[in-house]
């Protein structure tokens, strides 16, 4: 490939000011906090509208739509700064798979109304993993959607029918029903079941916008933020193996682990060139995306369990923050495809 | 037009019309071309491709004319570089002359060995090989014992060097001798350049696991050298030893990127039939998968170079990364030719398999050389990640 792999200087600003404001208002203490109060949204208000302030809820929503125009290396940067702090705003749903695609669609007043209100931080969207669902206006919808990422505050859904057009069904319609998902990695979700719901012609958006590319745009986005978070978990061990004492100086010092940091590190250098070159490709997007979410896919789990080990029985504490990065490696693994599903998508993309 | 089009331009045509025939098309690698030297004499093609990048100056772009290089800068360098993979011709000359020790007398040596050595260099007429390894010194190799004696104008060498690749085939040696007592190690060695063709020096190949190889041993009997081919001073050849291996594992890692291109596409085609048995078709994806972002680290750290940023030990990675790349590669071969990549020789198995085997038994040796892998991940604990020693 011979796209830039290198970071401009208005995205080095953007990844720096991102990474600023979620160190300093996302602090993984409140990943406890939001867990233990199940009454909660569970993310940060505060912390949403600073979100708003910057323009990133419009990331990716064109100028004329009210947003700020940028692309999938933008979104790119954003995800890797929340996912270093295992942020649980619903960026993922609201702004990486919902608004890119509402924006896209929204030409009446009521989709145009709840795209404003989405970018100044007052509404939100979310997209369920399951594609294809059987979408005509008038007739009946049963469905079941698991686990829909930052579901539990979804004003409306952004659905993506067998026919390959995309729908905006809002959440408080007659026949669905919604139930928040307690999960162990911190990350909000909710289930929803659809009884007889009866889409409407005008929850149709009119967009052409390709599904596959757009769910590998997300799972380019998603490998992202899972690359911000294995880094964060490997430097805190890092520290954590310069720092530890056992038979009388630093564990650090022992050749049994300095080999196993050292592979770390090569991970996560070749998973992070696989984010840079899937964010920023001209060619091949299917193949890059695959390559995104399979490296960090494994390479966040493996580091997140070397982690654990680096850290010994500290690690496997409540009281620890390093277990979750845990937690949230193998609940990001699972969504948008493993490693094993890319792999087997690259092998085919490849002709064999 | 800017200046480095009209370049390219000029280039291109002058590369077109002096190229021979026989050469066009023919290119094999960034490494593969004429060794040269008083030994290999060379065919009249590669001789006469030779002569007219030699004119130019171009075996050599980067040096500076008077020692027979050709003056340019880095991007018109690049340009020379893309046109020979463009144009498919091999390079004019190869070697370790043009990659470890030329860079090195560049950046050490004095005006009379630059004079001395560098031009003979960019013509292919001496060929230099590595006399680093001892037996009793390999990853630890400051730990070297081959002696250099002070008889004042010149030193005695008694000792051995090994993994000396195409010692048989070439005519200098440069040379890590201890010139100093054995503690500290790294305070006594001296950086020494060696005809080959002075008395009392011999090179034998050794057979690997894998058959026959380019690598010798190198016996020094009793041999004389003049003081004045020592590079730097006496005893302070250990930060030059050093520089050159930056040169070597540069040259390792630019290797590796290129060869493995287009093995997943030509695996896939022929070897569609064994990548129906369970589980190797995953097995090329992931290796394919892992070769590709090593591929994009690669142009990630030229394109950084280019920006001026710092890639710092980046080179660690790859050389890590690329052996183990290149050995899963031969596995990989190996796997799913099943029983006809067990063959040796002879007319039973198909020569294509029979390289399969001995690639297979020679990658082992990748993690092994320049470095191994355990002294890379040394070096990324320490200095990249601050772990203490």
């Amino acid at each position: 490939m011979t796209d830039s792999l290198i970071l401009d200087a208005d995205q080095e600003l953007l990844a720096e000011t991102a990474t600023q404001l979620f160190r300093n208002l996302s602090p993984l203490d409140r990943l406890r906090a939001n867990r233990d109060d199940r009454a909660s949204t569970g993310f940060d208000a505060d912390l949403w509208q600073a979100l708003a302030e910057q323009g990133w809820i419009g990331l990716a929503v064109t100028e004329d739509q009210g947003g700020v125009g940028l692309g999938l290396a933008e979104l790119c940067l954003l995800m890797e700064a929340a996912g270093r702090q295992l942020a649980t705003e619903p960026i993922l749903g609201t702004v990486v798979m919902g608004a890119p695609v509402l924006a896209a669609g929204a030409k009446h007043q009521a989709h145009q109304d709840l795209l404003g209100a989405v970018l100044e931080g007052t509404s939100f969207l979310a997209m369920p993993w399951e594609q294809g669902l059987p979408l005509v206006a008038g007739r009946p919808l049963n469905a079941r959607l698991r686990h829909v990422v930052d579901g539990q505050v979804a004003d409306a859904l952004i659905l993506s029918a067998a026919d390959g057009s995309w729908w905006c069904i809002p959440t408080d319609r007659e026949g669905l029903s919604r139930r928040r998902d307690q999960r162990m990695d911190c990350r909000n979700s909710a289930s929803f079941d659809l009884e007889g719901l009866i889409p409407q012609a005008e929850d149709r958006l009119e967009t052409t916008l390709d599904q596959e590319a757009h769910f590998d745009a997300v799972a380019v986005a998603l490998a992202a933020e899972m690359l911000g978070g294995a880094e964060a978990a490997f430097e805190e061990s890092i520290e954590y193996l310069k720092t530890r004492a056992q038979f009388g100086g630093p564990i650090g010092r022992f050749q049994a682990l300095q080999h196993r940091a050292a592979r770390l590190y090569i991970r996560l250098n070749l998973a992070r060139s696989a984010v840079l070159a899937a964010a920023r490709t001209s060619s091949e997007q299917a193949r890059y995306a695959s390559l995104a979410k399979a490296s960090t896919s494994e390479t966040f789990l493996i580091v997140a369990k070397e982690a654990v080990q680096f850290h010994g029985g500290i690690g496997m504490t409540d009281e620890c923050t390093i277990g979750f990065y845990l937690k949230r490696a193998q609940g990001s693994r699972v969504m948008g495809g493993d490693e094993h599903h890319h792999r087997d998508r690259w092998a085919r993309l490849g002709g064999y | 037009m800017s200046d480095l089009s009209a370049f390219r331009e000029e280039a291109e045509a002058f590369m077109k019309a002096a190229a021979p025939a026989a050469l066009v098309g023919a290119r094999k690698g960034r490494f593969d071309g004429f060794w040269g030297g008083r030994v290999h004499a060379g065919s009249d093609a590669e001789l006469a491709w030779r002569d007219a990048m030699v004119e130019k100056g171009w075996t050599a772009p980067t040096w500076p004319k008077a020692y027979g290089g050709g003056g340019l800068a880095k991007d018109e360098a690049r340009i020379i570089e893309q046109l020979l993979e463009e144009l498919q011709l091999p390079p004019p000359v190869v070697g370790f002359g043009l990659a470890m020790i030329g860079p090195t007398l560049l950046d050490y040596g004095t005006e009379a060995q630059k004079s001395q050595h560098l031009p003979g260099i960019t013509r292919g007429e001496i060929r230099w090989c590595q006399g680093y390894s001892e037996p009793g010194a390999g990853s630890d190799l400051a730990s070297l014992s081959c002696q250099a004696a002070d008889e004042g104008d010149h030193f005695v060498i008694n000792g051995q060097k090994v993994w000396t690749s195409h010692a048989d085939k070439s005519d200098w040696i440069f040379c890590l001798v201890r010139t100093g007592p054995k503690e500290p190690k790294r305070a006594g060695i001296t950086f020494l350049l060696i005809d080959m063709a002075s008395p009392g020096v011999t090179a034998r190949p050794i057979p690997l696991i894998s058959g026959s190889s380019p690598f010798c041993e190198v016996f020094f009997d009793e041999v004389r050298v003049p003081k004045a081919n020592v590079i730097g001073s006496v005893n302070e050849g250990w930060p030059i030893a050093k520089a050159l291996l930056g040169y070597e594992r540069g040259m390792i890692g630019e290797a590796m990127g290129g060869e493995l291109v287009g093995v997943e596409a030509t695996l896939a085609k022929s070897r569609a039939e064994a990548l129906r048995a369970p589980g190797r078709r995953e097995s090329l994806a992931r290796w394919a998968m892992e070769e590709r972002c090593f591929r994009v680290t690669l142009e990630r750290i030229a394109q950084q170079m280019k920006a001026g940023q710092n890639p710092g030990t980046l080179s660690s990675i790859m050389k890590v990364v690329g052996s183990e790349l290149k050995q899963q590669r031969w596995q990989l071969e190996m796997d799913l030719a099943g029983p006809e990549g067990l063959g040796w020789s002879g007319e039973s198995f198909a020569a294509e398999d029979l390289d399969i085997t001995r690639e297979w038994l020679r990658s082992r040796g990748n993690s092994i050389e320049g470095g191994s892998t355990e002294i890379q991940l040394n070096i990324i604990a320490t200095r990249v990640l601050g772990l203490p020693r």
